[in-house]
């Protein structure tokens, strides 16, 4: 009988996506012919991490490639191979692999190894040293592994002259596992193999918790440890390399002392001299203050201890070492039940307002503070939903650089505002229209290098995309300096698709609207990227799906600006409350145009088209909600209530209504799951005196238009 | 040769002369994989660990190292290719365990990869490999 390992492959799957996408962030900063080793160990302990996880939970095909991966990179770090462009593309190409190999492995599907094969075969030439500048193939590279080659550095680099010593720290590391750290993928073997790689390892364990074989949980470990590292890295590098047990550990890293180490040699490339991996000669006794010590006579590293390049000093990003990973099942149950205590509270708020006695300026105080305690309660659980954005913006240097190497085009891309943080629900949902955008500046917007130098324009063409709040929301602008559209040809392009009348004039800003028409395109060509007239209007859609708003700005020959306003979360809803009979509905404001009163005889019959009234230059639909929902109204005559013009999905339409009755942030709670899923409904909530009010999906609403005078029917359970 | 069958451990003496009471601890100590246990009442339990020691294997191997007793108990480690925290793990708790009866853990060899992942978390004087692991490269 083996282990139910099942039960532990999630945190894995989820944990390696996430290092797979910082791995590409990784191998984007790889640059062919420079040793960037800090870069090359970031994606060497992903790779080997990985490895490691996947040989744990007998996923060998990723297992195996991840080795092969590995292996490369463990000749890039030991400057054994130099990074060749075919590398960093391998290596890219790598990543996309991995993702496919995880998300069939997770969906328990057959794996297709068709190109993991192929590139793993790449790998191993590469490793054999073939492509490699100068190198003299396979058998160059088997003498490699005895004797390292040289070096081959930058000029830049080469003609820095390099201290004799490196001043080493010596850092005590307390380590304890905790009892889901072996479940989840974490070895401390495989932990301690990476931090060997950082410099010279002492390991000392306390078994003194082990319990007995009859009584042991052989899945807990219950072994501690006291390390002793001596190396030339920082404590980030250190911190990063149990960044994959975070959670599961006890962990403390702490300064002993320092030791003086022999630094690297480095090669000159004319010269050829032979690089040898730096070895730590010196091994200081823990001293208990910082102060520099005077080298001793070298001495030979202990042999248990793999010989391997220390870590440049130059820092790595130090990952955050104070966070859990918490189910967002977990906080939305959090959100929810805070919901409810906000709506608790405005119910006893209501309650308080009638209340006479001694004590009622006391209770309206006390209920004051509670509502204001709630509120900040109700915004921290929130904020727990939110996540930077870059996340998403991760993806796009990988994009961009495909892209234009495939289009011939030079382009650069600017992200800023990373840190913005955006609702997880949101932010999952604008990954593709995101991804639309951009394409469509690299493919429409930016110009070919000549086409560029012609107009006077720097080779390089810029993308930029931005991130910020703004007032309550949060705005992401993507913009290029290519050519920008030319509201000319777009017109034409509409009259010739009949999209527009013949005669018709547009303004600028209209012909740009004329991009989010569906079926619209200015492409002149169709190519596999854009051209086929189908996403602009998708892209709009689904923006307007998160409650947003998508706006273009262009100005001809100097380029376009898209800018995408988004709500700060879909918890919560800014709506009017409006009132039809007994009953009290919220209106999205987003959706909100304006709202009117129309004198008797302000509306027309028309045939096939049902009631309508004049609303500038167009006629709107009236949309009756007393009969849509099937309540009694307090008045069935226009004249006695409002038209409330509202817009979904590029159409209009005027609610009757009975009255306004205020503007209010509500919590959304979906009807889907409480009760089943309403044509024209997006959910409900709980209004501060009890009672229930549905929130009206306009754009559902509106594509009721033709049946309006039905009763509402349920269509799903 | 399939590397994960089961090895037959040389009849020794007392395994010979093991008596017609010992088939239940027989039944009890021959798992289905991780380590082969041939053992006698009152003396010595040889068991030869498989290629395999790992988190996946560790339910087996508990079995096989908990049914594993006598005095010594000799662990034959020269066939483990694979082997982790988890599984050098056990067979620490095997060693406490040992300890705790006043009873002795040896080994008759232990493989390259055994030794090196021991010295690698430590464990080597844990595991009583220090006298193995002293030849180590």
């Amino acid at each position: 009988m083996s282990l139910d390992m099942d039960q532990f492959h999630e945190v894995f799957f989820e944990e390696s996506f996430e290092s797979i996408d910082a791995m590409e962030t990784a191998l984007l900063r790889l640059t062919p012919g420079l040793a960037d080793l800090e870069t090359i160990n970031t994606i060497f302990r992903t790779a080997h991490s990985i490895k490691g996880g996947a040989g744990m939970f007998g996923f060998n095909d990723i297992a195996s490639f991840t080795h092969t991966m590995e292996t490369l990179l463990d000749e890039l770090r030991s400057h054994r191979l130099q990074v060749t462009t075919l590398m960093c593309d391998g290596l890219l190409q790598s990543v996309d692999v991995m993702r496919s190999l995880m998300t069939a492995q997770k969906a328990h599907q057959p794996l297709d190894l068709s190109v993991s094969q192929v590139l793993q075969q790449e790998f191993k030439r590469m490793i054999a040293g073939e492509g490699q500048p100068g190198a003299a193939g396979a058998a160059s590279a088997a003498a490699n592994a005895a004797t390292p080659a040289p070096v081959v550095v930058p000029a830049a680099v080469a003609v820095t002259a390099a201290p004799a010593t490196l001043e080493a720290v010596i850092w005590n590391i307390g380590f304890k596992a905790l009892p889901a750290l072996l479940t989840r993928g974490n070895d401390p073997l495989r932990i301690f193999d990476e931090l060997s790689g950082l410099g010279q390892l002492a390991v000392e364990a306390d078994c003194s918790a082990v319990p007995d074989v009859d009584s042991i949980d052989p899945a807990d470990c219950r072994i501690a440890w006291k390390l002793t590292l001596t190396s030339t890295a920082p404590r980030s590098a250190i911190e990063l390399i149990f960044e994959w047990a975070e959670g599961d550990c006890e962990l403390h890293i702490e300064r002993a002392g320092v030791a003086v180490v022999a630094a690297p040699v480095i090669a000159m490339p004319a010269a050829g001299v032979v690089a040898p991996a730096p070895v730590v000669v010196a091994e200081a006794a823990p001293v208990s203050t910082s102060t520099p010590v005077p080298a001793p006579s070298p001495v030979a590293a202990p042999a248990s201890t793999a010989a391997a390049p220390a870590a440049p000093a130059k820092a790595a990003a130090s990952p955050d070492g104070n966070s859990i990973r918490v189910a967002i099942e977990k906080i939305d149950e959090l959100l929810n039940t805070v919901g409810e205590i906000v709506i608790t509270n405005s119910m006893l708020g209501q309650l308080a307002k009638d209340f006479v006695g001694v004590d009622a300026d006391r209770l309206r105080s006390g209920l004051a503070q509670l509502e204001t305690n709630v509120r900040e309660l109700q915004e921290s659980v929130m904020r727990v939903r939110m996540l930077p954005v870059g996340s998403v913006f991760s993806r796009f240097p990988r994009l961009v650089r495909d892209l234009s190497s495939r289009l011939g085009k030079q382009i650069r891309l600017q992200l800023a505002g990373e840190h913005t943080e955006l609702d997880k629900t949101v932010l999952e949902k604008i990954g593709d229209p995101l991804v639309h955008l951009v394409r469509n500046s690299i493919d429409h917007g930016i110009e070919l290098p000549a086409e560029r130098i012609a107009a006077g324009k720097p080779e390089e063409g810029l993308v930029h995309l931005e991130a910020f709040h703004k007032g309550g929301s949060i705005n992401i602008v993507i913009s290029d300096d290519g050519h920008g559209l030319d509201s000319r040809k777009l017109i034409d392009k509409a009259r010739s698709k009949g999209l527009i009348a013949t005669d018709a004039e547009l303004t600028d800003e209209q012909a740009y609207e004329l991009i989010f028409a569906p079926g619209f395109s200015t492409a002149d060509k169709t190519t596999d990227l854009s051209g086929r007239g189908v996403g602009m209007d998708v892209v709009r859609r689904n923006i307007k799906e998160l409650g947003g708003k998508v706006e273009l700005k262009s100005v001809l020959g100097k380029g376009t600006t898209t800018t995408i306003t988004l709500p700060l979360t879909l918890a919560i809803v800014d709506g009017q409350t409006v009132q039809v009979g007994t009953e009290t509905y919220i209106v999205p404001l987003t959706a909100i145009v304006e709202s009117l009163q129309l004198r008797d005889h302000g509306t027309h019959q028309v045939y096939q088209h049902g009631e309508v009234f004049h609303f500038r230059d167009d006629y709107l639909p009236i949309i009756r909600l007393h009969e849509v929902f099937g309540v009694e109204p307090r008045s069935r005559r226009i004249a006695d209530g409002l038209l409330m013009v509202v817009e979904g999905d590029g159409r209009r339409a005027g609610l009757f209504i009975d009255h306004l009755l205020g503007q209010q942030q509500v919590v959304i709670k979906s009807l889907e799951t409480n009760y089943a899923r309403i044509e024209g409904v997006g959910g409900a909530t709980i209004l501060g005196e009890g009672a229930v009010a549905l929130i009206l999906d306009i754009p559902g609403l509106l594509r009721m238009v033709p049946a309006q005078a039905a009763p509402l029917q349920k269509t799903g359970s | 040769m399939n590397k994960r069958a089961r090895r037959v451990t040389k009849a020794r003496p007392a395994a010979k002369a093991r008596s017609a009471s010992a088939p239940k601890r027989e039944a009890r100590t021959r798992p289905a994989a991780a380590a082969t246990v041939a053992a006698s009442p009152a003396g010595p339990c040889r068991v030869v660990l498989d290629a395999s020691c790992t988190l996946r294997e560790t339910v087996d191997l508990q079995r096989s190292l908990a049914g594993a007793s006598g005095d010594p108990v000799v662990l034959d480690g020269g066939n483990v290719e694979r082997i982790d925290t988890a599984g050098l793990q056990l067979l620490v708790a095997l060693a406490c365990r040992q300890q705790h009866r006043g009873q002795r853990l040896e080994w008759s060899a232990a493989s390259t990869e055994l030794l090196k992942c021991g010295e690698r978390l430590g464990l080597i004087d844990a595991l009583g490999l220090r006298g193995i692991a002293g030849g180590m490269p």
